[in-house]
């Protein structure tokens, strides 16, 4: 099962490549735990990673 | 002793109005399957949860008045009815709601089945929890606002459109100081019309959901901040918005009009605690027939009230769901010289109600080729159909262009009133109805 971390690097990943809804983000985790994504989540939201485009898509900061 | 949310759910049970899904269900799933399903949901196995999730609850005019026990019919009067008797608050030292507490490192938000409703939304959110702060004069405020998950232990807030909540924080924020509240989760449905009541000052929305309930709403203490929260609820977040202004990001949102609101700027919730039942039920609000139903109630109430402040003999009222239950409202009159013109703008005096249509006593409002009809043969529109511009809006309508204001800014709108009265001047005897000769007389089958 990965963990929070994995998850979370795999979600800076999909954002590194273009901007994404929490939608779009969570149909390319469809083999990971709801509960997982949204730790893994919240641990970019905490490290300031996710940032918003001029249309309120996600992508990665820093 | 009022009925709780829980005590609400049981009743809902026993009479057959609830569908247990006892199968696991994967959380993503959550908003669909509540969509899809023909009954409230209580969803006992949420994959990777210990807490089971409720919702769907007022997704139809049926439904919301099921959870209340009142008559469909009776959602406005009722509510008024119960606006003229006010029952205090009352603090309790012992909670239901209180029967695990985590605060600190332990409060974690993903132990929660946090659902994600619409496809477009920022994130997954919380859209069902009552909000209490401490307000003037020892009044404690309440409102329902919508909590976008940000970490284990932040939300963001949706503080932009004018609300009692934002005065407080722009107060706090002045003195660059946190504003604490509470967040109540499992909170029966009339402590949530009443929070979503436009309560005049010196009055608190609890004080009226007692006068709804018959008795009075209980509260208690929270752990970790200075602001009750409701004793009977399933689920209490408590925390404090901190003073950083409209500077996050939140949203976009599958609001109640049934379309996104945009991206916004707005304040972040600090969790402080995390209280709840020891078998705690999480309560989730549906967008947006679920919100669009909870605000009939409250409109038709408010309609009802201003008419009959502004002498008018109101006979029916009725708000119409393809304005989300809120935005369009239709008023039968029993109408004196000038009353049409009268009605119209004490119903769009109200903050939300952006269009009005009056018509006479004997038209039926629930039919819409009859309401069609006055407007058809009793309109002239350039005598008829009021105007006003530069009025208070909210920022959900795409029309008021919301993309184009600055952070924190708030919108206006035009308002529209049609006065589909008989005009004075007119004798009543020229929109005299065709009627069929001898129809009270014969039977169909009385000539098989």
């Amino acid at each position: 099962m990965p963990t929070a971390e994995d998850v979370a690097a795999r979600i800076a990943r999909l954002l590194e490549d273009k901007p994404r809804t929490f939608y779009e983000v969570l149909r390319q985790l469809g083999d990971v735990e709801y509960r997982t994504i949204l730790q893994a989540w919240g641990a970019l939201r905490e490290r300031k990673r996710l940032g918003r485009d001029a249309e309120g898509y996600y992508l990665l900061k820093g | 002793m009022t009925e709780t949310f829980r005590a609400m759910l049981t009743r809902l049970d026993k009479d057959g109005e609830l569908l247990r899904l006892g199968q696991d269900v994967d959380a993503r799933h959550l908003s669909a399957l509540m969509v899809k399903a023909d009954k409230p949901v209580l969803f006992e196995h949420v994959r990777g949860y210990d807490i089971p999730l409720v919702g769907g609850l007022f997704w139809t005019r049926k439904r919301l008045a099921q959870a209340l026990a009142w008559p469909e019919s009776e959602l406005g009067t009722r509510f008024l009815a119960g606006l003229q008797t006010r029952i205090e608050p009352e603090l309790t030292e012992t909670a239901p709601v209180q029967e695990v507490v985590r605060t600190g490192r332990d409060v974690d938000l993903t132990a929660l089945p946090i659902p994600f409703l619409a496809e477009k939304d920022g994130g997954p959110y919380i859209s069902a929890g009552v909000v209490l702060a401490r307000a003037d004069a020892g009044i404690v405020n309440a409102g329902v606002y919508r909590l976008m998950y940000r970490c284990r232990d932040e939300t963001g807030i949706d503080l932009v459109t004018a609300s009692d909540l934002r005065r407080l924080y722009e107060a706090a924020l002045g003195r660059k100081e946190p504003l604490p509240i509470s967040v109540s989760l499992g909170a029966h449905p009339v402590e949530l019309l009443s929070a979503a009541y436009k309560a005049p000052p010196g009055l608190g929305e609890l004080t009226i959901a007692g006068g709804l309930h018959g008795g009075p709403v209980r509260l208690a203490r929270c752990r970790t901040i200075d602001v009750p929260a409701l004793a009977d609820a399933e689920i209490v977040l408590e925390g404090a918005l901190l003073p950083i202004g409209w500077s996050e990001d939140e949203g976009p949102f599958g609001e109640f009009a049934g379309m996104y609101g945009d991206l916004k700027w707005n304040p972040v919730f600090k969790v402080s605690a995390i209280t709840h039942r020891r078998d705690a039920v999480f309560h989730a609000i549906q967008m947006p027939w679920e919100n669009a139903w909870l605000g009939a109630a409250v409109t038709e109430a408010q309609v009802w009230d201003v008419l009959r402040r502004a002498g008018v003999d109101v006979v029916n009222v009725a708000v119409t769901e393809g304005s989300a239950c809120r935005f369009s409202v239709i008023a039968a009159i029993r109408k004196r010289a000038g009353e049409g013109k009268n009605a119209l703008m004490a119903i769009l005096s109200l903050p939300d109600t952006k269009h009005a249509i009056v018509v006479d006593h004997d038209i039926d409002i629930f039919d819409p080729t009859q309401v069609e009809w006055a407007r058809t043969f009793c309109v002239q529109a350039d005598r008829d159909v009021v105007v006003i511009e530069g009025v208070r809006a909210k920022h959900i309508d795409p029309s008021v262009k919301p993309w184009e204001l600055g952070k924190g800014e708030l919108p206006v709108t035009a308002k529209m009133g049609v006065d589909a009265t008989i005009p004075e001047g007119i004798p009543r005897r020229y929109y005299e109805r065709i009627k069929p000769a001898f129809l009270d007389e014969v039977r169909i089958d009385a000539d098989r």
